[in-house]
């Protein structure tokens, strides 16, 4: 056998030592033309879900908090965007509590040049100083501009707020404000805030969700001395249920006459 | 009046005629309106028979730079928490009175912008007008990173999504080159692929595990104010369509015929 | 860093080691073209070196796969992917059949030219020598004269072969380079014949410095036309090299594109003494108009030569600078055109500068090995001259049938 020939014979040998190791050794998968992709697609397909599918996972056990949440400000703001992946506590009860509410606020709220003008953001520093976002702003209801700014008249009802609003008064405060004095009521509610047209660029306009305050009596109170008459919890014009046990005396105290 | 036999059907002849010719005559402008808008701004050709049609946009004018999605794609995805590799990530864009423009990307955006301490070297300009643009991959009809790959191992899928087969991926990097918008990176010995690997190559997916679910990528999921926005643009209801239909989109670098699938809303030519 | 990059961009994709292998090919291409030169087109002035310059050839194409594998992520992957799942779309892919191929044509060649010197050492070896002889003899110890002459007419072909083969060889480098539209120091379609000339122009040095060293340490004495005619290829060659680097980027600045505003900024600030020092002024114009002014006055002797040498060894570093500029210059710029980033590699690992200084003494190692199995000079020869089994210093021992008794030199 000639030179060339036995060098074609070493090359042929090589090329086959290569295929057997390839066939050994190598992927299963692996062809000469391999564009089967199904398998990959398989692969990245099925990978497990650290977000899950909230829209149908939270309200099922924190429905209360859902339907708040739902017509408040946030109701954009997925719940996973500040509580984290979700899927971890619903497979094995990680708790999802948010230890620095203060740090997820600053994130979006915080006064920057490059935020659309639409954002509602305060300079941190300058709206609340020290005191913690959440003190004022309940995050599931934060509400249009902070705590519900008063929606009376203050003429006659200086100094007096827990009157009406205390523990105990016709229109009380609520628990965590127990033992706060008239004095401090208005450090909060009608402190120096942002006001901001709220427009949620997906969402229909959020419906304010204080109170309009109570409503002015729209008529004269000639000859019409007996509020309960009418308005009575069963009266034609009924009051809310949250009114039962009040007396005509009370009525005048928080409902200004027109 | 001489009321001819003639002159009553030409009159009423006429009188159709007219009628006839009236809508159309009302009707050609909105003919013209209706054919300038139903021409596609952007090429809703068929990515490759499959059914759904994945469609990603982007609105920079309403990101606020809060850096929830940056973070929730590295959560969802497994990526690692360096600066240095990133899915997606979000630039902030400064433009002065004197004409200047300044980009940065503190950390990715993945803290957001809030307490960058980059933030200092815009103290003392005159800020013209700023805004933020998130990032991610574009998975491009016409992906140079799929024609470059040695292997082979990246690909299209028929619903539009770019993938990576990191079993088959070699780490030779080529595609990084060739992505002409920094949207891949080498996982690092450190980080490890869902897949188990590292010293691959990985790359947004559109959170292909939960597209396929028919949830949302995980930075859609999170963003607070719906600057991203996916869906199928074949579905006319869906949010990407009805985000469209008005507003003519960008893309990316469109001169070098990457044919993106991202489109951006807000944006202008100094974002590359 | 400086200016804005994309994040991911903060780390370097392409590192140190992909400079070490464009560098690497860079030589095998040019080394095999000055063989090509002699055995296809029978340039009688370059006889000395054609068949040294064909070892070198092989012992740099042999070590050109190894930056890759020390910088793949998965090199266990990459021989069986890229051979068994090339994408054909893609240029690299090209790498695996290229390199193989070529491989198999210079060791077909080695081989035959070598011929006659094997069928000797074998018979004059003795255990193991003897056997790696005949190995490469594949069993044939007394080939005829006919199959000599046989061999002549392949040697040809395949040194034919091998030019094509060469330009691909780096050429698809260079295309790799080039087609990136995404990079804009690297996209255009210039990159091909730019890192092919830049190779030949590397191979030609190579050959010229390694030959004169090696004269000198074999206490030889340095064929002065050799070098001299050596070095008119590399003026010819180099000029057109600069040219059409020149041109390159005389088009950028004069169209003027958007990127144009930061590469000027790229070779002027951040890569001035690399780019503007090193691979233009001490790489390619010092050596031209040394080498130029050498030709024009048609200089010969020895001082020329050794004129000629230097310059050789300056072109050499010129031409690595050029593959760094290209390579780690492109990558610098970020692809936002907004800013760039920084790339220091590291001592130790395997992107390291350790490894790189390795896998680029590994060739001379195999070149010294080869030098030693196969010496390739031409050297007077007495016939039946014996030859010991063992030789201290390669060249040293007399003894090597050059082709047809050939005498040295003139």
């Amino acid at each position: 056998m000639g030179y060339p020939v036995r060098a074609l014979g070493v090359l042929v040998a090589v090329i086959a030592l290569f295929l057997v190791a390839k066939w050994v050794a190598g992927p299963a998968y692996l062809g000469l033309f391999d564009t089967d992709r199904s398998q990959n697609v398989e692969l990245w397909a099925s990978k497990p879900l650290q977000y899950a599918d909230v829209d149908r996972e939270c309200a099922s056990c924190h429905g209360e908090r859902v339907e708040t949440w739902q017509k408040a400000a946030h109701q954009n703001v997925s719940c996973e965007s500040c509580h984290g992946p979700a899927e971890s506590h619903l497979s094995s009860g990680v708790s999802l509590a948010i230890e620095e509410p203060a740090e997820l606020c600053i994130r979006c709220h915080a006064a920057l040049a490059s935020r659309p003008v639409s954002q509602p953001q305060v300079n941190v520093e300058e709206h609340a100083g020290p005191i913690a976002c959440t003190a004022c702003h309940n995050p599931h209801q934060p509400s249009l501009a902070g705590p519900p700014t008063v929606p009376h008249s203050l003429e006659g009802r200086e100094g007096w707020c827990t009157v009406c609003h205390g523990a105990t008064g016709v229109k009380p405060f609520p628990e965590d404000h127990a033992g706060r004095t008239s004095g401090v009521c208005l450090t909060c509610h009608q402190s120096p805030g942002y006001v901001s047209p709220i427009s949620t660029p997906t969402g229909p306009s959020v419906e304010p969700t204080q109170p309009a305050g109570p409503p002015i009596i729209p008529h004269s109170l000639e000859g019409r001395s007996e509020c309960t008459a009418c308005h009575g919890l069963t009266g034609f014009k009924p009051f809310p249920a949250d009114h039962a046990g009040r007396t005509k005396e009370v009525c005048l105290a928080c409902h200004n006459q027109q | 009046m001489d009321f001819t036999r003639r002159g009553f059907i030409k009159g009423v002849l006429g009188g159709v005629l007219g009628l006839a010719v009236l809508p159309a005559l009302l009707k050609a402008p909105g003919l013209y309106l209706r054919r300038a808008s139903a021409a596609p701004t952007i090429d809703l050709a068929d990515g490759g028979g499959g059914e759904r049609h994945w469609g990603f946009v982007v609105d920079a004018s309403r990101c606020i730079g809060c850096g929830l999605c940056v973070q929730a794609c590295k959560r969802e995805n497994n990526v690692v928490m360096e600066p240095e590799y990133n899915r997606t990530w979000v630039e902030r864009y400064v433009y002065t009175e004197e004409g200047e423009v300044f980009v940065d990307s503190p950390e990715a955006g993945i803290e957001g912008f809030a307490n960058a301490p980059a933030n200092l070297k815009y103290a003392g300009l005159d800020i013209d007008k700023s805004h933020f643009v998130p990032k991610l991959c574009n998975q491009c009809e016409n992906p140079p990173c799929v024609q470059v790959c040695p292997v082979g191992a990246t690909y299209k899928t028929e619903d539009g999504v770019v993938l990576v087969d990191q079993e088959h991926c070699i780490g030779c990097r080529y595609c990084i080159q060739a992505c002409p918008y920094g949207a891949r990176y080498l996982v690092p010995s450190g980080g490890v692929t869902p897949m188990g690997y590292s010293k691959v190559v990985d790359k947004c997916t559109w959170c292909y595990h939960r597209i396929t679910k028919g949830l949302r990528p995980a930075c859609v999921e999170v963003c607070p104010v719906g600057a991203r926005l996916f869906g199928d643009l074949h579905d006319p209801e869906s949010p990407v369509a009805v985000a469209l239909r008005d507003h003519p989109p960008a893309v990316l670098k469109p001169a070098l015929g990457t044919k993106p699938r991202v489109y951006y809303l807000g944006i202008d030519t100094e974002v590359r | 860093m400086e200016g804005f990059i994309y994040p991911n961009e903060a780390e370097v994709a392409w590192s140190v080691n992909i400079v070490i292998y464009t560098y690497i090919t860079g030589l095998v291409a040019g080394a095999f073209v000055i063989s090509s030169l002699y055995h296809v087109f029978g340039i009688r002035s370059l006889r000395p070196v054609a068949r040294f310059s064909l070892i070198a050839s092989l012992a740099f194409l042999m070590v050109a796969p190894l930056p890759l594998l020390f910088h793949a992520g998965h090199p266990e992957r990459a021989a069986v992917n890229m051979l068994f799942t090339p994408n054909l779309t893609s240029a690299m892919a090209a790498f695996g059949f290229i390199w193989f191929g070529y491989l198999v044509l210079v060791i077909a060649e080695v081989l035959l030219v070598f011929r006659r010197d094997m069928v000797s050492y074998a018979k004059s070896s003795k255990g193991v020598l003897r056997w790696l002889y005949l190995a490469l003899l594949l069993g044939i110890e007394n080939p005829s004269e006919e199959s000599f002459a046989a061999n002549e007419r392949v040697i040809r072909v395949l040194a034919l072969l091998g030019i094509p083969g060469a330009m691909v060889l780096h050429g698809y480098v260079g295309f790799i380079f080039g087609a990136v539209k995404a990079m804009a120091w690297w996209s255009t379609p210039l990159m091909p014949v730019i890192f092919l000339l830049s190779a030949i122009v590397s191979g030609i040095a190579l050959i010229m410095v390694l030959y004169t060293l090696l004269s000198i340490l074999r206490g030889k004495g340095v064929d002065h036309p050799t070098v001299i005619s050596l070095s008119r290829w590399l003026l010819g060659f180099l000029a057109l090299d600069l040219t059409l680097e020149a041109l390159e980027v005389v088009s950028m600045a004069y169209e003027g594109e958007e990127s144009w505003e930061m590469i000027s900024q790229l070779i002027t600030r951040v890569i001035p003494v690399s780019y503007l020092g090193i691979q233009l002024g001490m790489g390619t114009l010092l050596p031209l108009v040394v080498l130029g002014v050498m030709a024009a006055r048609g200089l010969k002797g020895r001082l020329s030569s050794t004129l000629a040498s230097l310059s050789g060894f300056l072109v050499l570093v010129g031409v690595l600078a050029m593959r760094w500029n290209v390579i780690i210059g492109g990558q610098l710029l970020s692809k936002s055109l907004r800013g760039f980033t920084s790339y220091i590699p590291p001592l130790l690992g395997m992107e390291g500068l350790l490894i790189s200084a390795v896998l680029l003494a590994l060739p001379f190692a195999i070149l010294g090995v080869s030098l030693y199995l196969l010496p390739p000079w031409l050297v007077e020869v007495a016939p039946e001259e014996e030859r010991p089994a063992f030789r201290a210093i390669p060249g040293v021992r007399r003894g090597g049938l050059a082709r047809q008794g050939v005498r040295f030199g003139r």
